[in-house]
């Protein structure tokens, strides 16, 4: 567990007060210059502190005592916890410059990736479609094999195929959450929220025990097109909460990147929306890697490696399913095998990883 | 004077004896009936009157009082209305014959003739128990019986013919008994198998629950021949021996949903009950226990499609039965015990759209809503479906070019040899099927070599199948092993069961 300086325990101590926003915090800092300084005489002033509404200054009065600190420090280390405040090596670099930047980022994991050199929003939908999961899945699983950190926000859909895919890869991810770092949510992400413990990072700007409330979600969107260099939209509807993220990572002047989608699908009218106006199309990580000049250290996951251990009879299966994915009949249809036998040959390619059964009876090649 | 008339009742899908005495002395002219009659049964006074009356016989005007013994059991319906004519006439002395060793049961019309009734197999089968020497049943529900021996049958049209009958003014004619394998060499399945253009694995996995007797779940889009699937399904089981014939005529019988022209059941039973039924309605129940939907699949297909549609209480009371084979229903007016060995087929569609996955139609459900559809079924229930299949619409242009594979007999000799070794196997045990193994028995008969364990170990790792996949594809394995006459399960079983357990795939259920 990280030590923390006097400074920065000054600044987590005002920062956890509830109600101090990041813009109240601001205000506070312009007014008297310094954390220490603040703190020790709010008390007196508090009726000169006209910015400031009846709720934050009766959470101050509560919070400015000698035993606060401790409590905060006591739960930080609860949740194993790390509070890196702006004063912070680990701070990002870039998030410190957007309009209004958390004084105090509340971390579980991997602290380091805060300042990893490549990193990439994934953004979309909570309600993709098939398409979009597996795009997302796809391509955050290619770019994460190409050194590049993932960041979203665990939620449902998007965000959390394109956290599996980095998983997948054993790639370094970052989600951020609209709750206190500890929090789960939703909950049918707990498997990837405690892998993402293990191997990457969990970021919030609330302290622990925060509940997840709604306008939580837009603040924390701001976080994620923050820190990174730009973000890919995957799959959004005309009224999407992504369009909020979309507008942060505009304003913050991150660049915004696109996979176009189906036009019959509501879900796609976003993406093919930005890229109509002028926004990057990515058809595959290799676009995503060329527009920011970063260079590929692996290349695509490579799938040739496996052919070598096919025998004839699997070997023939394994042709006659197309790039798309075949369906049962089809392959069946092609070959004169009994149903008995393929079902068999499937299998077996199965268990070699050279290629995965779908929903509706279809193989696809892995 | 007083008559006695040897009559049946029936209880669950037990029959049991019931003698009916009468007697007529003087009086007020009065006509009462006791014994624990049932409604129907106290009306029989008014069609008795008048059937005797409109057979130009006299009803005695004097006082007469019925009883139905035991007088403690309630009798139920109305096949007490020819033996009271008959007691009356009896008692009167417009018959005269010794009917110690016959039995009668019938419903009368007011013109004198003799209608059907439920539940003549339960009672037959008593009545041979109880040795009768003949019984006289009505016509109506001579071809059910036709296959029964043991007792003569008279069937009989009127009451005026039985009059006639006993007092030897017309010859009695004996029902022929038919023989029931002749009877099943002419009863064939609607559907073939051969009939079905492709869908050639669901084919297959039907074959092996038809053999090892596992539930199967279909998962497809809509009009992907689910249901032709699952009607065919019984087409593929071995034929209805005629104990199974029986119990299942029995069953019929007494739910009083046989058609009279049909007779002896000879096919499986097929039963699609729609999925807005109630659970009393798939268990059975009522004021008078009347047996359910899974009862009336006895020996036979329990089909529910639409199967998430169903309310959930409704397919967790099936949970039991599915695992025990009977149902016991218990009410105020008794309790039953019903057979309920069935072959569960659930079908359903992939999504609330019913397109996902499909080549047929584009998807529009988002992955909350297909987890929402999903969920509604259980665990425990999903433990009991130990095949799932997903069916696929055959594309238009394949249609055509497509062969339908193997006729239904054909697989229908490899199953009924799946069957006979399991049951050879498992004589000791007090199972008969693949799918009813327990754990121990399981490991005892299911031995699987470390080549075996590995490709398991391998599958489950590699895809991450939930742990209950596991038993399932051992126990699939073990039903296709035997579908080949081979006693070890080897490699290539394992590896096909391991492509019937779809929902456990993680996929389907974590997006």
């Amino acid at each position: 567990m990280a030590e923390y300086t006097a400074k920065e325990l000054e600044w987590i101590w005002l920062d956890s007060i509830r109600g101090i926003t990041p813009f109240a915090f601001n205000k506070l800092i312009n007014y008297y210059q310094d954390v220490g300084i603040a703190i020790s005489s709010i008390k007196n002033d508090i009726s000169k502190l006209t910015f400031l509404n009846g709720n934050q200054k009766k959470n101050l009065k509560l919070c400015l005592n000698n035993e606060y600190p401790e409590r905060i420090l006591k739960l930080l280390k609860k949740y194993e916890v790390n509070a890196i405040t702006m004063l912070s090596k680990y701070y990002p670099e870039n998030l410190k410059h957007i309009y209004d930047p958390p004084p105090v980022l509340y971390c579980i994991g991997n602290i380091k990736l805060l300042n990893h050199d490549r990193m990439l929003g994934i953004i979309g939908s909570r309600t993709p479609t098939n398409y979009g999961i597996e795009t997302a899945r796809k391509i955050a699983e290619d770019l994460s094999n190409n050194g590049v950190c993932v960041v979203s926000g665990m939620a449902m859909g998007i965000d959390g195929a394109a956290h599996e895919g980095a998983l997948k890869a054993k790639g370094p991810t970052i989600a951020v959450l609209g709750s206190g770092p500890e929090q789960i949510y939703p909950t049918c992400n707990t498997r990837i929220y405690n892998k993402i413990k293990e191997t990457g990072l969990i970021v919030s700007e609330h302290i622990p025990t925060v509940p997840s409330l709604p306008h939580h979600f837009p603040a924390r969107n701001r976080i994620i097109t923050g820190i990174s260099k730009g973000i890919l939209v995957v799959e959004a509807a005309k009224t999407s909460g992504t369009l909020k993220t979309i507008d942060h990572a505009q304003d913050q002047g991150r660049d915004v990147l696109a996979i176009p989608g189906n036009i019959t699908s509501d879900k796609s009218y976003t993406p093919n929306h930005l890229i109509q106006e002028g926004c990057t199309l990515v058809m595959e990580y290799s676009d995503v890697m060329q527009w920011f000049g970063w260079r590929e250290t692996k290349g695509a996951k490579d799938r040739s490696i496996h052919l070598e251990g096919m025998d004839i009879q699997e070997k023939s299966v394994y042709n006659v399913i197309d790039n798309n994915g075949s369906r049962f009949d089809e392959i069946q249809f092609k070959l004169d095998y009994t149903p008995v036998q393929l079902i068999s040959l499937l299998s077996r390619l199965e268990i070699k990883g050279l290629i995965i059964k779908l929903p509706g009876n279809r193989y696809e090649k892995t | 004077m007083l008559a006695k008339i040897n009559s049946l009742g029936f209880e669950g899908i037990d029959g049991f004896h019931v003698i009916v005495e009468v007697n007529i002395a003087n009086g007020l002219p009065a006509f009462d009936i006791v014994g624990l009659p049932g409604t129907t049964v106290r009306e029989s006074r008014e069609r008795v009157k008048a059937a005797i009356i409109n057979s130009h016989q006299i009803f005695p005007i004097k006082r007469t009082t019925v009883n139905l013994a035991p007088a403690d059991k309630k009798k139920e319906g109305a096949i007490y209305d020819l033996p009271i004519a008959l007691g009356v006439l009896c008692a009167s002395g417009a018959i005269e014959a010794d009917l110690s060793k016959s039995c009668f049961i019938g419903e009368l019309s007011l013109d004198g003739s003799v209608r059907g009734v439920n539940g003549v197999i339960a009672m037959m089968v008593e009545a041979v128990n109880q040795g009768f020497k003949e019984i006289y049943i009505p016509s109506e529900n001579k071809k059910e019986v036709s296959c029964i021996t043991g007792i003569k049958i008279i069937p009989i049209d009127s009451l005026v013919q039985i009059i006639k009958i006993l007092n030897s003014d017309e010859e009695i004619q004996f029902l022929e008994t038919v023989d029931y394998k002749s009877l099943i060499e002419k009863s064939q399945s609607d559907i073939d198998f051969s009939h079905i253009k492709g869908q050639f694995m669901a084919k297959r996995a039907l074959e092996i629950a038809a053999a090892g007797g596992h539930n199967v779940l279909m998962i497809g889009p809509p009009g992907s021949g689910k249901t032709m699937l699952a009607t065919a399904l019984a087409g593929i089981m071995p034929p209805l021996s005629f104990e199974e014939a029986m119990e299942v005529t029995k069953i019929h019988s007494i739910a009083g949903v046989l058609d009279s022209e049909q007779g002896l059941i000879l096919k499986r039973p097929f039963r699609s009950p729609h999925h807005t039924s109630s659970s009393i309605a798939l268990t059975g129940g009522g004021a008078k226990v009347r047996p359910g939907e899974i009862s009336l699949a006895h020996n036979g297909v329990l089909f529910l499609d639409e199967f998430p549609e169903f309310q959930r209480q409704v397919l967790e009371a099936l949970r039991q039965p599915l695992e025990d084979g009977v149902i016991t229903v218990s009410r105020a007016s008794g309790t039953a015990v019903f057979p309920s060995n069935i072959m569960l087929v659930a079908s359903m569609n992939p999504c609330p759209c019913g397109h996902y996955g499909s080549s047929t139609g584009q998807c529009t459900c988002n992955r909350s809503q297909i987890a929402r559809y999903l969920n509604k079924i259980s665990g425990p229930l999903l433990d009991r479906l130990d095949i799932h299949v997903e069916v696929d619409a055959v594309p238009f242009a394949q249609l055509s070019e497509m062969d339908g594979g193997e006729k239904s007999a054909d697989i229908s000799k490899r199953v009924a040899n799946a069957r006979d070794i399991q049951s050879e196997r498992y004589k000791d045990e007090g199972i008969y099927r693949n799918s009813q193994l327990k754990p121990e028995q399981k490991n005892k008969y299911c031995k699987i070599d470390a080549e075996g364990q590995k490709i398991l170990k391998d599958y489950f790792n590699k895809l991450t199948l939930s742990a209950r996949a596991y038993d399932r594809v051992i126990k699939i394995a073990r039903t296709i092993a035997d579908l080949e006459g081979v006693e070890d399960i080897a490699q290539q079983h394992l590896l096909e069961a391991l492509q019937y357990r779809t929902l456990d795939r993680k996929y389907w259920l974590n997006g």
